[in-house]
């Protein structure tokens, strides 16, 4: 497929799943549409155990009777749940471009301004793997070492197979198949996703990502993370990546699960820049995701942290049930809205045990047309004896046809919890612009460094070779949005 | 957000009222209305936190006129001249000191709020007070609701018209029966025009089986300044609501609020400031004290429309916990589409600062009135926000009370 441009890139595979896929490889994909047949179609496909069938099943029949939630600050047209293929076989490159110089010059440009390795560009951008180069080699030196420390990393469908009883104990532990609407239904469509496990007092000798994981298999569009950190363990893992990258499927409902047992420390960290859509709000990816963490033991931690720009909607709230006493859990975030773009996120921080604390920074970006909702919880139950929370919200406003909203609800139980919330909103002034603009920064650096100025108290808790990229990112997400 | 539609399930408890709607000859137009609106629900983010089951605990029908000598035993018990007070008992103008009541249609920001339309079409003829061009006038205003059994709800319906350059100063009291289960649904709609202030103190002491539902709604108009302080002292589940429109530039909204709840009693408190237009500034500050199982939620939402530049809100809210069986919540909410504004909302939730109450101990100040003093303190931030001296002491005294009333405390 050779595109003119993104947008038509992404209207001529919307259209494709209208008109349905070429014969020869009906076999590995199901029919549109979704029922117990199709459930059973994908369970058989991966191969799984009679219990997994019967815990997508029963996560199905509860789907049947709920309803879409309507509560959060985003509108879309009504999606249509039987026109998606629930199980497509991973894609092989043979519907994408053939090489670099068919990929549209825009992205290859927004490539270039993010500073990606040229090798990288490819995969990025959606070319057969092969083509470009062989990551064969990196992942297998990786593994080893993952080996070593005993770390399990792999793909869900492989960890049921290998390690069935961890899965078994710990999938739907933190969001239960009943959980919501998009949880559930991903509960029953799951096609694949990441399962890390790390054993007892073993530290995570690199940082896991998905990025890894990208030329194994397409991970696609109803993902499922489980990732646990037994006592005394950490890890830190990396979500997604900085570049725009092509993806055939509008609708996104993922599922991440983080389970923190004493002492544990689990760090997730995402990048989200997928599809917004183009300039009149037209396409673009939903992306309705479920993230929640356990901090099951004693002293454990689960630190969110997110840059989200892409999406043309983003409705997500990665949480922390802080169970276990002294827990902690944090949740930066930096999101972007331009053009038409909508995202309702933030967090929800259930306090349990005693002394639990929890730390939540939102700054929220808008311009253009752009909508953006912070929504958060925060809970302190009556055991929550001596617990703490602290939450800023910030917003930024680049233009006046943008709308920036708070709304947080906060919730306590037990009079030596304390809870604090400030939020402010204020808009990049024409004076910083001046004060930038006078020292020879073109009107795009100067908003770039105002935003990043804005954000550091986030990017800080991104790893370091992230923090660069989303720094950059940043600034090419808001071109445009001033002069 | 998507606006929530009336179920089926509203629609059934809807009809519980229409004997009252009967009764009261009221318009099918209205009926329709609240039809559609329905009561209030959980799923209605603005109902959220309220005690929404209470709306259909009882089979509620109108309360008959007042008896006038129970109304002026409540009022001497107050310590309220009936000579200076405009009384509404019942709903109904008691002694009316000039006011007459006037048949007048809500306010537009009230036809989607359904107890507000329910207030309307049982109460068609509203108590309108008019300060005309100019003027001030400083007038108190006792709605009582005496009751001659359990589950009789009045609707009193208040309008106040502040012309262009006028001056109000308002004394609002809701009392009604101890020991008995009634409703009590108050609307006070009050219209500033240009220029005009309104200063508002409204205090809540309803009696302790008591549900309040009240509504003030404003509507403030080019570089007029309305200011409201709330007190609420008193009833079994009470919910305070305060609406404000800017509809002309320069206006400017104080609002301020104070909560205090003991045995079960459930508070609601909230407020919606909507900026409509450029130039206009709001602050909201409340405060609630919880003790034994008392529950208190505060929601506040500060709206800018589009273009509503130079908006200038700010909002805070604290709540103290007394108790470990009460509870508290909070929502501070802002929703804003224009880039050229000033908003801010702080929010917290805590217990009395131990450091404090042993800093006042240590000085031989008994633990109960160190607990007394620092919850007065915490509420007379609020209560600061009354200018008249005598007032603003006779409201710190009512908290004195209340905190003695609480017993020792823990």
């Amino acid at each position: 497929m050779t595109a003119a441009n993104p947008h038509e890139t992404l209207e001529q595979i919307t259209g494709d799943y209208k008109y349905g896929f070429v014969t020869d490889i009906e076999s590995e994909l199901a029919p549109k549409g979704l029922n117990e047949d199709i459930i059973r179609f994908i369970s058989a496909k991966k191969g799984e155990p009679a219990w997994l069938l019967d815990w997508r099943l029963k996560a199905y029949r509860i789907w049947l009777k709920m309803t879409e939630p309507s509560w959060a600050k985003v509108s879309y047209p009504d999606i249509d749940f039987q026109d998606i293929h629930y199980y497509a076989a991973p894609k092989t490159g043979k519907d994408g471009p053939k090489s670099l110089d068919e990929v549209d010059p825009e992205l290859l440009a927004t490539y270039e301004k993010l500073g990606i390795p040229l090798k990288e560009r490819g995969i990025l951008a959606g070319v057969a793997v092969d083509a470009v180069f062989d990551s064969v080699s990196v992942a297998t030196t990786f593994k080893d070492k993952l080996q070593e420390a005993g770390v399990i990393f792999s793909s869900i469908s492989e960890a049921v197979k290998e390690h069935p009883e961890l899965v078994k104990k710990y999938l739907g532990s933190v969001v239960p198949y009943s959980d919501n609407f998009y949880a559930t239904l991903n509960s029953a469509v799951f096609t694949d996703g990441t399962f890390v496990y790390v054993p007892k007092g073993v530290r995570c000798p690199m940082e896991l990502s998905t990025y890894f994981r990208i030329n194994e298999a397409k991970t696609g569009q109803f993902e499922r993370t489980l990732i646990i950190a037994d006592e005394g363990a950490y890890v830190s893992y990396l979500e997604g990546c900085t570049a725009p990258m092509r993806d055939e499927n509008q609708l996104h409902a993922a599922v991440v699960e983080l389970i923190a047992l004493d002492d544990a420390e689990i760090k997730y960290s995402t990048v989200q820049n997928w599809y917004p859509g183009d300039k009149q709000g037209r396409g673009g990816i939903y992306n309705f995701v479920t993230k929640r963490g356990a901090c099951r033991g004693r002293r454990s931690k689960i630190s969110w942290t997110q840059v989200e720009t892409g999406s043309a909607i983003t409705w997500k709230y990665p949480s922390c049930i802080l169970q276990g006493d002294h827990s902690v859990g944090e949740f930066y975030s930096v999101a972007v809205t331009n053009n038409y773009q909508q995202a309702d996120t933030g967090t929800k921080m259930i306090h349990i045990g005693r002394n639990t604390r929890s730390t939540i920074v939102s700054k929220g970006i808008s311009a253009g047309r752009g909508q953006n909702t912070y929504r958060g919880l925060v809970r302190m139950l009556s055991g929550a004896e001596g617990a703490r929370n602290h939450t800023q919200c910030d917003s930024l406003l680049i233009g006046d046809a943008c709308g920036a909203h708070t709304v947080p609800y906060i919730e306590v139980k037990n009079p030596t919890a304390q809870v604090e919330h400030e939020a402010t909103t204020s808009k990049i002034s024409d004076d910083q612009l001046f004060y930038c603009r006078q020292r020879g920064l073109s009107a795009e650096e100067a908003v770039a460094l105002i935003v990043n100025g804005f954000c550091k108290d986030v990017m800080l808790h991104l790893p370091m070779e992230f923090a660069v990229e989303a720094q950059k990112l940043l600034g090419v997400s808001l071109e445009g949005s001033v002069g | 957000m998507k606006t929530q539609s009336a179920s089926q399930t509203n629609d059934d408890k809807t009809a519980m009222f229409r004997p009252a709607f009967e009764h009261m000859q009221a318009s099918e137009t209205l009926w329709r209305r609240f039809v559609e609106l329905g009561l209030p629900a959980r799923a209605q983010e603005a109902w959220h936190y309220a005690d929404v089951g209470a709306f259909s605990r009882e089979s509620w029908t109108m309360a008959a006129p007042a008896d006038g000598a129970a109304a002026r035993a409540l009022l001497s018990e107050l310590a309220l001249d009936p000579a200076t007070s405009l009384v509404l008992a019942n709903g109904r103008v008691l002694d009316d000191n000039g006011v007459e009541p006037v048949a007048a249609a809500a306010a537009g920001a009230l036809h989607a709020h359904s107890l507000a339309t329910l207030n309307e079409a049982l109460t068609p003829r509203a108590a309108v007070i008019t300060i005309a061009a100019g003027e001030a006038k400083t007038l108190t205003v006792a709605s009582l609701t005496l009751p001659a059994g359990d589950g009789e709800m009045a609707h009193p319906r208040i309008a106040i018209k502040v012309a262009a350059g006028a001056r109000a100063d308002l004394r609002l009291i809701f009392a009604g029966s101890a020991g008995k289960r009634y409703w009590s649904n108050p609307v006070v709609d009050i219209t500033l025009g240009e220029g005009a202030e309104a200063r508002l103190i409204s205090v809540a002491s309803e009696g302790e089986q008591a549900l309040h539902t009240g509504v003030i709604a404003a509507t403030v108009g080019k570089a007029a300044r309305f200011a409201s302080t709330e007190l609420i002292l008193g009833g079994r589940s009470i919910r305070r609501e305060t609406l404000v429109d800017f509809i002309g530039e320069d206006g400017a909204a104080e609002l301020a609020g104070a909560y205090l709840g003991g045995g079960e009693t459930r508070i609601d408190v909230r407020s919606e400031v909507s900026h409509l237009v450029p130039r206009c500034r709001s602050r909201q500050l409340y405060r609630g004290v919880l003790d034994d199982k008392a529950f208190a939620a505060f929601q506040g939402r500060v709206y800018v429309a589009p273009h509503a530049q130079g908006t200038d809100a700010a909002q805070s809210t604290r709540s103290l916990l007394l108790q470990r069986t009460a509870e508290a919540a909070a929502k501070p909410e802002l929703e804003i589409h224009a880039d050229d504004v000033k908003c801010s909302h702080g929010a917290t939730v805590g217990e009395l600062d131990p450091d404090m109450l042993f800093y006042l101990e240590a000085r031989g100040v008994p633990p109960a009135e160190a607990r007394s003093m620092l919850v007065k303190a915490f509420i007379g931030e609020v209560l600061e926000t009354i200018s008249d001296e005598s007032l603003r002491e006779r409201n710190i005294d009512r908290v004195g009370r209340w905190m003695t009333g609480r017993g020792e405390g823990a």
